[in-house]
């Protein structure tokens, strides 16, 4: 049963909750009678509360994706995140689901439009972080195959993606750039950005480890087949039919070893995506 | 005595378990929601730790209703972890679709009472177990307020039939910043009530030439609150104690030495306490 409603002192949690994660600081006028000033102005004590409330979520953006801070700087990634706090606050109290759009939002704010590249490392970052939180379920793997490989031959056996697989692509080598953003050596060399190539990457998660992958666009139809298909003969023989250089067999032990597959047995009705 | 454990300690803590150290840990449930490593961690973790559960996101004193997905959430997460109690806070944080992921400060009034007592009523008949109420640490007081913090409280113990989490430091954060006495807080508390203790360190922040004290989380119990804490133990019997440290996170031997310390004021006020009722006898 959902529990009753009430809206006595809703308007003043509305308006303080508007104000606080608001781009205007100025205090709403008629919250002046309700609070006691008492030595530190009004003002002065909900700027308290908008360092907390701003200053956390900021941290919550800066943390979940920190390749950005040495690629535009601190003060520069600290604006951006601030302009996507007001524009999309938290709706829950879960933050790890909070700026799944943050990618996009990057991508879409001018100020940063110049960098081409900055919306798909923070892309990465962003995959690595569901990856992260994804459900367990156990992996196909090469210590379990054999299990399964006479099902998966016959389609009898469903493969898919793990749930904390993710694939994307890039005009820029993306992921180059977030490793080297994360390099603490100064020499390191700084990778061409040229945005003349596609790069196709796939994160997973390998037990507690997640990774992000450089994947040839080969492998990426092949993953793509998977998730549309789930039948391993019909995502080989479409992937074979659309590219020209599809190495099956060194693709296929690589990916046992990222762990990016699940098996699901529908001939016998049940699903193997055992939650662990 | 507990701590709170936080993600840098997760490997420490299951590759060498400091169970002489420390008896139980308190989480945050809102960093488990919806698996994935952490949860991972804190399904080892708790093979060696009884866990209590610390919920910063239901936003009780909201006058909307709480989030029913949350609630359904923190429902899943208490089923498979089997935590040894449940709490969070007499504030707000959630408002419209607005969630502030902060603790905002009620006005002390009968409104408020009934919104905080309809919401814990909600969770305590779903989640089919009593919750602690922390007393919150605050920076505004409002015109409105009909009765004092401890009024609040016990009015809420008695008509929820909640339990209370005392935060030691944020009874001395809010008696420094209201002007009011930290002793008779903890004379007029319903003790009774109370299942838990918290003890953590404040900041100290210049305002307009006024000082303010900031529940931060950040550093080692200052004097003032340890004193608090003996004057506690020496009016009533202990609780489950947690040090508390959510910013700048020190080593775990850091939190281990004021456990001990925490523990060593418990041990020598009961000694005391129990002398005294001897010398009564």
């Amino acid at each position: 049963m959902m529990p009753p409603n009430n809206f006595k002192t809703q308007p003043y949690q509305e308006r303080l909750a508007k104000h606080l994660v608001s781009a205007d600081e100025a205090v709403p006028r008629d919250m002046s009678s309700m609070i006691y000033e008492g030595g530190v102005s009004i003002d002065g004590r909900l700027s308290i509360y908008r360092h907390n409330v701003v200053g956390g979520l900021e941290d919550v953006i800066l943390k979940r994706f920190p390749s950005l801070v040495p690629l535009v700087g601190k003060e520069f990634a600290q604006a951006m995140a601030r302009a996507y706090i007001y524009e999309y606050p938290p709706e829950t109290g879960n933050l790890n689901d909070y700026a799944a759009n943050y990618p996009d939002f990057v991508r879409a704010f001018k100020p940063a439009q110049e960098i081409l590249f900055l919306a798909d490392v923070a892309h990465i970052e962003n995959n690595e972080h569901r990856a992260y939180y994804a459900e367990f379920v156990s992996p196909l793997t090469i210590n379990n195959l054999a299990e399964y490989a006479g099902g998966l031959e016959e389609g009898d056996i469903l493969l898919d993606l793990h749930p904390a697989t993710q694939l994307m692509v890039s005009d820029y080598p993306a992921l180059d750039i977030r490793n080297y953003a994360q390099k603490d050596d100064e020499t390191a060399q700084a990778p061409q950005v040229v945005g003349d190539l596609q790069h196709f990457y796939c994160t997973a998660r390998q037990d507690m480890r997640v990774s992000t992958y450089e994947i040839t666009h080969e492998e990426y139809i092949f993953l793509e087949r998977v998730s549309e298909l789930k039948q391993l003969n019909r995502a080989l023989q479409e992937t074979i039919n659309m590219t020209k250089n599809f190495d099956f067999t060194k693709t296929w032990q690589n990916f046992l070893k990222y762990q990016i597959f699940i098996v699901k047995n529908e001939k016998a009705g049940t699903n193997e995506k055992n939650s662990k | 005595m507990g701590v709170g454990l936080r993600h840098p300690h997760y490997r420490q803590i299951i590759e060498d378990p400091p169970t002489e150290k420390v008896s139980w840990l308190e989480v945050h449930p809102e960093n488990y929601f919806g698996g994935g490593i952490n949860y991972k961690f804190l399904e080892k973790i708790r093979e060696d730790f009884p866990i209590s559960f610390h919920g910063v996101g239901l936003s009780l004193g909201s006058a909307q209703p709480v989030n029913v997905d949350h609630v359904q959430q923190l429902k899943k997460l208490i089923d498979l972890i089997e935590p040894f109690q449940f709490s969070d806070h007499a504030a707000w944080s959630m408002s419209g679709n607005a969630h502030l992921n902060d603790l905002m400060p009620l006005a002390y009034t009968d409104d408020n009472l009934d919104n905080l007592c309809r919401n814990i009523d909600y969770v305590q008949n779903t989640l089919g177990q009593q919750i602690l109420i922390e007393n919150p640490s605050t920076y505004m007081r409002f015109t409105q307020d009909e009765m004092t913090e401890w009024e609040f409280l016990n009015s809420l113990v008695s008509r929820s039939e909640c339990a209370l989490l005392l935060d030691i430091n944020n009874i001395v954060v809010q008696a420094k910043n209201h002007g009011f006495s930290a002793h008779e807080y903890i004379d007029n508390i319903n003790f009774n009530a109370v299942k838990e203790m918290h003890l953590a360190g404040y900041t100290k922040r210049e305002i307009e030439g006024q000082t303010l004290y900031l529940d931060t989380h950040g550093e080692k119990v200052h004097k003032d609150v340890w004193q608090l804490f003996e004057y506690t133990m020496s009016r009533y019997s202990a609780v489950h104690t947690l040090i508390e440290w959510d910013n700048d996170i020190p080593s775990l031997d850091v939190l281990f030495e004021e456990a001990k310390k925490a523990k060593s004021i418990i041990d020598q006020t009961k000694e005391r306490r129990c002398m005294q009722n001897d010398a009564a006898e």
